[in-house]
């Protein structure tokens, strides 16, 4: 079967609080190839969870509504299904590795009980084998003395160590498609480059479809196929990795890359981005990155937001400098 | 020409690791800095790079004045910061001041911004500062950092990260310092946000001839804002160079190993190095021999046994490792 495994289309997810809707996720549209790795990238608030969590229908709740869209996994709709029968496409299909390590390791039990829950339920085998199992996926993730380490407690590990066992644990289910919700933020450069290289050593391996969230183009660099880049709930620019980097066309994608220095090269002055991004809670008018943009033009401040647009095959810019006839 | 503002010669800071419930007694000696030297030039930027837990943060803590060092001298000046008294003293005190990782947690929530920024100022010359003076003190500094002097009058919480960030700067520059701490300065803010606040530093340092000792982990950050860079591994400098020439022509391994990994800035940058395996061993019982050769891919027999001096390679290139002896 060739094309998308996951396929969102027109994702919407608001939150409805006493200070006003925030729409969090604002009609957000990619699809994921079978074994290919999408990078979600954007700053701090711009959605990149909340899209993650929507995909798992795991939005907190009664705030956040999924409130559009569809969410196609090999072409049914996550969003029209009961929830049990989501739960095991939690369980089975889709796993994800969550921002913050210690938040999805719960720290009075053992790593090897809480590695064993998964692949329990997953492939119903025997207590021995599980261990055996467990073991196997320690070792998966380069875990010196699994058998040793299976007995420690979270504390008892390093940050990398901790951010590896997450991995297994994701694994555990067998999953065809990850979720890494910032894996590497907090980590060291050279473990941040170990965790890497290990997603993308089990992807070739698997046949894994990986989701990747990141602040970091640096991470986009190293692991990804394909990028959409998000600010303030929708997706601002969406191309192949390559592309983006060589033939950047939204204002704000060509402003985040000239704003990181370079190990690479000596920069004398780096540009950078003016003001904020700007509360949801009161977006402007017209196109939201608007008022620290270089390029603006009247247009942006008037008229709705910017459209979507396929600039070239496979390359798509919500921008109106971007429309041929105002080159 | 001696633009020397701060010595640090054979420093060392070791912790004691202590067992027993009622009469602790010391079992052993975590070598957080384990003998290292530097200097730090009026105006100019010294970046301490390395793994977490090789000592950066130690190290400035020592200087800071927040540690004892075990052995070893910090000289201002030319002299010993722990021989200072009184006026001397409360001189270097003001001369050395801090910024932190984390603007939220630096900030105390209850005060305003103004007061936040003036502390150090009525700390430091008690009463002898008129209210007046103190107040145009502050103004100045905000303006220096980039923030309207009403900032004065709000709270910390109504601030951006990266405003924090600046409020906390404007803190540190109230007593027109010699040397600032800058310890993890932008890893905590928001990327767009990063580029104005290291321009903000290198700014500052221009305008005001304020040197820095930046202590930071990713090393594209350090090539931007150092002058001169030590590489730190479990309590040691495996490499010290001016930056430029560190990052065009890396000698120790471990340099080389942490350029590899550090992430690329285009697909096509990859760096074909192989990405160091394992992890910094424990700093309570520092392998043998070189402490890197656990990981060392050059590893050689006399590694295991011999510790590597740190030798001057080129001028102003120091490198501790047997490939260079
Ligand atoms: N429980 C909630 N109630 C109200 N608004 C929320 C809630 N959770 C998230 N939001 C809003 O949704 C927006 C998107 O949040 P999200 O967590 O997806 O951001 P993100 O891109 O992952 O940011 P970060 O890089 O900081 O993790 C944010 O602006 C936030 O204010
Ligand atoms: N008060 C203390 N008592 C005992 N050990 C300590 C103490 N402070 C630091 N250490 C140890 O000294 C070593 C160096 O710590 P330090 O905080 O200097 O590292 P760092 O290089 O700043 O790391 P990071 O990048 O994680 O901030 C670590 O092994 C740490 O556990
Ligand atoms: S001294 Fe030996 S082990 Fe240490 S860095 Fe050099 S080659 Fe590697
Ligand atoms: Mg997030
Ligand atoms: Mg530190």
């Amino acid at each position: 079967m060739t094309g998308s495994f996951l396929e969102v289309k027109n994702l919407k997810t608001h939150f409805f609080t006493r200070y006003g809707t925030v729409k969090a996720v604002d009609g957000v549209s990619f699809s994921v190839k079978r074994g290919e790795t999408l990078g979600l990238v954007g700053e701090s608030g711009c959605g990149k969870s909340i899209t993650c969590r929507s995909i798992l229908r795991l939005v907190p709740y009664p705030a956040g509504r999924i409130v559009g869209g569809e969410i196609l996994l090999e072409g049914k709709d996550l969003l029209q299904m009961k929830d049990d029968e989501m739960r095991k496409i939690r369980g089975d299909k889709i796993a994800m590795i969550l921002q913050d390590p210690m938040t999805s390791l719960n720290p009075v039990f053992r790593i090897e009980k809480q590695l064993s829950e998964g692949i329990r339920i997953h492939t119903h085998l025997k207590k021995r084998d599980i261990w055996e199992r467990a073991c196997e996926l320690m070792k998966s993730v380069r875990i010196p003395a699994p058998e040793m380490r299976l007995k420690d407690y979270p504390h008892q590990l390093s940050g990398g160590m901790r951010q590896r066992v997450v991995g297994a644990i994701a694994l555990s289910s067998e999953p065809a498609l990850l979720i890494a919700d910032e894996p590497t933020t907090s980590l060291d450069t050279t473990i941040q480059a170990q965790f890497l290289n290990l997603l993308l050593g089990l992807q070739r391996q698997l046949g894994l479809s990986m989701i990747v969230v990141t602040h970091d183009f640096g991470v986009v660099a190293r692991i990804c196929n394909e990028v959409a880049v998000m600010y303030a709930g929708k997706i601002v620019e969406k191309a192949a990795v390559r592309e983006i980097f060589n033939h950047p066309m939204h204002p704000y994608t060509r402003a985040m890359m000239d704003a990181v220095p370079k190990v690479e090269e000596r920069v004398d002055r780096l540009a950078s981005i003016d003001g904020q991004p700007p509360s949801l809670y009161s977006l402007p008018k017209g196109c939201a990155f608007r008022d620290r943009c270089q390029y603006v033009i009247p247009k942006c401040q008037i008229e709705e937001v910017p459209p979507l647009v396929e600039t070239k095959p496979g390359h798509l810019v919500r921008c109106w400098k971007s429309e041929p006839n105002n080159e | 020409m001696n633009d020397t503002i701060l010595e640090i010669q054979g420093l060392k800071k070791h912790f004691p690791v202590t067992s027993g419930v009622l009469v602790s007694r010391p079992v052993g000696w975590v070598r957080a800095v384990d003998d290292i030297g530097f200097s730090i030039r009026k105006g100019e930027t010294f970046a301490l790079v390395g793994e977490s837990g090789c000592g950066k943060t130690t190290t400035a803590k020592v200087i800071l004045l927040l540690e004892r060092p075990t052995d070893g001298s910090v000289k201002f000046h030319g002299k010993n910061i722990y021989n200072l008294k009184g006026k001397n003293l409360r001189q270097y005190r003001a001369s050395t001041q801090v910024v932190l990782q984390d603007p939220s947690s630096s900030l105390n929530p209850k005060m305003r911004v103004g007061s936040i920024v003036a502390e150090p100022l009525l700390v430091n010359n008690g009463a002898s500062m008129s209210s007046k003076a103190v107040k145009q003190r502050v103004d100045e500094v905000l303006l220096q950092v980039g923030l309207q002097p009403e900032a004065a009058r709000r709270f910390p919480h109504e601030f951006s990260g990266g405003q924090k960030q600046r409020i906390a700067l404007a803190r540190a520059l109230s007593l027109s310092p010699d040397l600032i701490v800058l310890d993890e300065p932008v890893s905590a803010l928001d990327v767009s946000i990063r580029a104005q606040a290291m321009n903000l530093f290198k700014d500052l340092q221009a305008e005001l001839g304020v040197a820095y000792l930046l202590i930071a982990h990713d090393l594209a950050t350090v090539r931007y804002m150092a002058h001169e860079v030590g590489v730190m591994y479990l309590g040691r400098l495996a490499e010290r160079s001016l930056s430029e020439e560190l990052f065009t022509n890396p000698l120790h391994p471990y340099t080389k190993a942490l350029i590899a990994a550090t992430l690329p800035s285009h697909p096509d940058l990859i760096s074909g190095e192989e990405v160091l395996s394992g992890e910094v061993p424990s700093p309570l019982n520092p392998p043998p021999g070189c402490r890197f050769h656990g990981r060392c891919s050059h590893v050689m027999p006399v590694c295991r046994e011999v510790d590597p001096l740190l030798k001057e390679q080129a001028k102003g290139h120091f490198v501790a490792c047997h490939l260079f002896e």
